[in-house]
């Protein structure tokens, strides 16, 4: 039971990191605070369900178009499924920042029609890295060390 | 005073129109649709059709145009860059020229053709947030989740785990806002050094909230233990969704006008 409430709460805390830091969280240049939870499968699986209704819910409230709404969200679901499955290997840390980068950037390319793809892929995949490498990691670590203690 | 008083979150403007009392499913598809359909309608006529069509959608709404306008402005840098970008770098017929910036006809028309498209994007798809309030929405989702059951996804505890969000943003909102002044306090300063060190320096925000998330989470799990629930299966509702005649007027008008700008727009 717990694991459904424990996800629903880590939605809520997406959506809070997501619109307290608002400024940087939308758009072509991004650092999304929030994806720093993209971590969390590793430890708990619930947090797969759990990101992607904060991803769905930030993307509702933000206003930012429906592309955000439909594919921004279903691109989160799929990097904390593979983040989940591939735990602790290269491919659960670098699935968050390459499926962003990519496919977050084909849909805005194709959208807005803007005139370099790769600059895009850059631009979003630097933002990500930084989050979830910087961010993301010490936080996970210090989730591993205190799962038994705090959670 | 709270230091994210400037902080908006959801659109919903609750009302009793025709709009608002629809079926969330029935707006749920009419916007996919209408996705689509811009995706689709190639020409500015076929535009002017399915501005009129909104248009309608918004009076019927009794949403005032100010609201539905409202929703452009976070994305009004965006859409100027965009128009701006294909205003300026399409090549064609030179219309004007000021130094190495060239207006061509071509790239006039196709900046013109994808900020209406834009614009026609966002306001009809904000008409569905607008009108529909988070929790018909989290409803509509769940049912229209119900037939992926059969492959696996939990549509029931999806939906739950939507609403528990819903529920906890602003408890958690006011929760980090605490946080920060309790660390600030403390000496923490989330402003200064690279961007590294930057995204290091919310470690001190991050895992209290999380702490502080995950025990309201287990509190929660237990209450709702203590009232007797038991998960989706024969659970009854207070509201229930109900597909109504006015849903399928507004679905088959939705579907024949759509199909007849397609076909001849």
């Amino acid at each position: 039971m717990n694991k459904w409430t424990r996800g629903g709460l880590i939605a809520a805390a997406y959506v809070v990191l997501v619109f307290v830091f608002q400024f940087a969280s939308f758009g072509p240049i991004q650092f999304r605070i929030a994806e720093a939870l993209t971590l969390l499968p590793m430890v708990y699986p619930e947090a797969i369900g759990g990101i992607y209704i904060g991803a769905l819910l930030a993307n509702i409230l933000g206003g930012q178009g429906p592309w955000d709404i439909f594919a921004g969200s279903l691109i989160s679901l799929v990097a904390a499924y593979i983040t989940f499955r591939y735990k602790y290997t290269w491919v659960a840390y670098a699935a968050p920042i390459v499926l962003n980068a990519v496919f977050v950037s084909a849909y805005l390319y194709f959208i807005f029609e803007f005139p370099s793809y790769l600059l895009m892929v850059l631009s979003i995949g630097f933002g990500q890295a930084v989050v979830v490498l910087g961010l993301g990691i010490p936080f996970l670590r210090f989730v591993k060390q205190n799962q038994d203690r705090f959670l | 005073m709270s230091m994210f008083k400037n902080v908006t979150i959801g659109q919903h403007i609750p009302g009793d129109s025709i709009i608002h009392r629809l079926d969330p499913r029935t707006k749920i598809i009419t916007a996919s649709f209408l996705i689509v359909l811009l995706f689709l309608v190639k020409g500015f006529m076929g535009y002017g059709l399915v501005a009129l069509g909104i248009a309608a959608i918004i009076g019927a709404s009794g949403i005032s145009w100010r609201y539905v306008l409202r929703g452009l402005r976070p994305l009004l840098v965006i859409l100027i860059l965009t128009v701006s970008l294909h205003i300026f770098m399409t090549e064609g017929r030179v219309i004007f020229q000021l130094w190495f910036l060239k207006v061509t006809w071509e790239g006039l028309m196709r900046g013109l053709m994808m900020g209406t498209r834009l614009i026609l994007l966002i306001t009809g798809t904000s008409l569905l947030t607008l009108t529909t309030s988070p929790i018909q929405l989290t409803d509509g989702i769940e049912s229209l989740l119900k037939p992926g059951k059969k492959i696996g996804i939990p549509a029931h505890e999806l939906a739950m785990m939507m609403t528990i969000a819903l529920r906890f943003i602003p408890t958690l909102l006011e929760e980090t806002e605490k946080i920060m002044k309790a660390q600030m306090a403390r000496g923490a300063d989330f402003q200064s050094g690279g961007i590294v060190q930057r995204a290091k320096s919310l470690i001190p925000l991050l895992v209290p909230l999380f702490v502080n998330a995950f025990r309201r989470a287990d509190e929660l799990a237990i209450a709702m233990e203590a009232r007797g629930y038991r998960g989706g299966e024969g659970r009854s509702k207070f509201r229930e969704n109900h597909f109504q005649r006015i849903d399928a007027i507004a679905f088959s008008t939705v579907v024949v006008f759509s199909v007849i700008i397609v076909l001849f727009f």
